[in-house]
């Protein structure tokens, strides 16, 4: 029959020896990655809705609206220094005495410094 | 410029020398101030040429200046301004001998002052970035910081009195439009009050900036 030359021809189960072959070494790397760095601290959203809201109460005069917008500008100027504090020790990898969060370049640092 | 080894610096002057302090108001403050000692130290950059001491001296005005130029043509863009602030004279003038007496404290003369109101009034509070997300573009409502909102108030004047119809000089146009600015009035501030209904209407992406 036609069937069984098919049937015959199948591939037979794996034995379960499988010898492991080391080809990476199997062990950490002084590395991390950085793609999931970014913080949502700081985020002025309050403050945009809060301005929008009192410039369409107010017919779109933004004068009447001065203590809306002074805080937005208060919290973007804040957000942007913190942003470029920021920016600055990642690039530099600088260790902050007392600091509990890290980002990946500093942890870097740390492991080029003690290395597992 | 780019501070790479192979490219060289295009500026005459190198990176570390900073801007000139040219008014003598700033200088009797630095000398005062407790960075006069590290200012002795540092290395300044030449003053442009329209950077002056004169009592004249707008910075305003000086950046509207060069906002209005055109092929690099700065003397033909101070005459424009020159002839709208004659304008503004002779417009506010002549409202302020034909109206009553209790009105006149109200009309504004100086047409510097009606500059820097109308700029003050075109100034945006917030403006609107186009964000891509998840394949889609979106129209997001964004804080702007002072220096941009100077700049597109002075960039929508311009335009608003470019608009205008082309039966009047320009610098006719610019004078009205201005003026109207001032009053918080005419298309600068209709087009930013249209900014703001478009920020209303996305509002809900506000998220989106961060």
């Amino acid at each position: 029959m036609r069937l069984t030359s098919y049937v015959l021809k199948a591939r037979t189960p794996q034995s379960d020896k499988v010898p492991l072959q080391e080809i990476l070494q199997l062990k950490l790397k002084n590395k991390v990655s950085g793609k999931y760095d970014q913080k949502n601290e700081g985020s002025c959203v309050h403050e945009v809705l809060n301005l929008i809201g009192c410039l369409s109460d107010n017919q779109y005069e933004n004068h009447k609206c001065s203590a809306e917008a002074e805080k937005l500008d208060l919290c973007y100027t804040r957000y942007r220094a913190s942003k470029a504090d920021l920016k600055y020790a990642k690039q530099k990898g600088l260790l902050m005495p007392g600091q509990k969060k890290f980002t990946h370049m500093q942890i870097r640092t740390l492991l080029k410094k003690y290395p597992i | 410029c780019r501070s790479k080894e192979s490219i060289r610096c295009y500026s005459v002057f190198p990176k570390h020398y900073t801007k000139p302090i040219f008014r003598k108001e700033e200088q009797d403050e630095l000398v005062t101030n407790e960075k006069f000692q590290a200012a002795t130290y540092l290395s300044f950059k030449p003053a442009c040429i329209d950077e002056t001491s004169s009592e004249f001296y707008d910075p305003l005005v000086s950046k509207f200046i060069n906002y209005l130029i055109k092929q690099g043509k700065k003397s033909s863009a101070r005459y424009l301004l020159e002839r709208a602030f004659l304008s503004i004279k002779m417009i506010q003038l002549q409202a302020y001998n034909s109206c009553d007496s209790n009105d006149k404290e109200k009309i504004e003369l100086d047409p510097k002052v009606i500059l820097r109101n109308a700029v003050e009034n075109a100034k945006p509070v917030m403006e609107l970035t186009q964000i891509k997300r998840a394949g889609q573009v979106y129209k997001v409502p964004i804080p702007i910081d002072s220096r941009r909102s100077r700049l597109l108030a002075i960039r929508w004047l311009i335009q608003a009195a470019k608009e205008k119809t082309r039966t009047d000089f320009l610098y006719d146009r610019l004078a009205h439009e201005l003026i109207q600015a001032h009053n918080n009035q005419g298309r600068t501030i209709k087009k930013k009050q249209e900014l703001y209904k478009q920020c209303q209407a996305n509002k809900s992406y506000a998220h989106f900036r961060w």
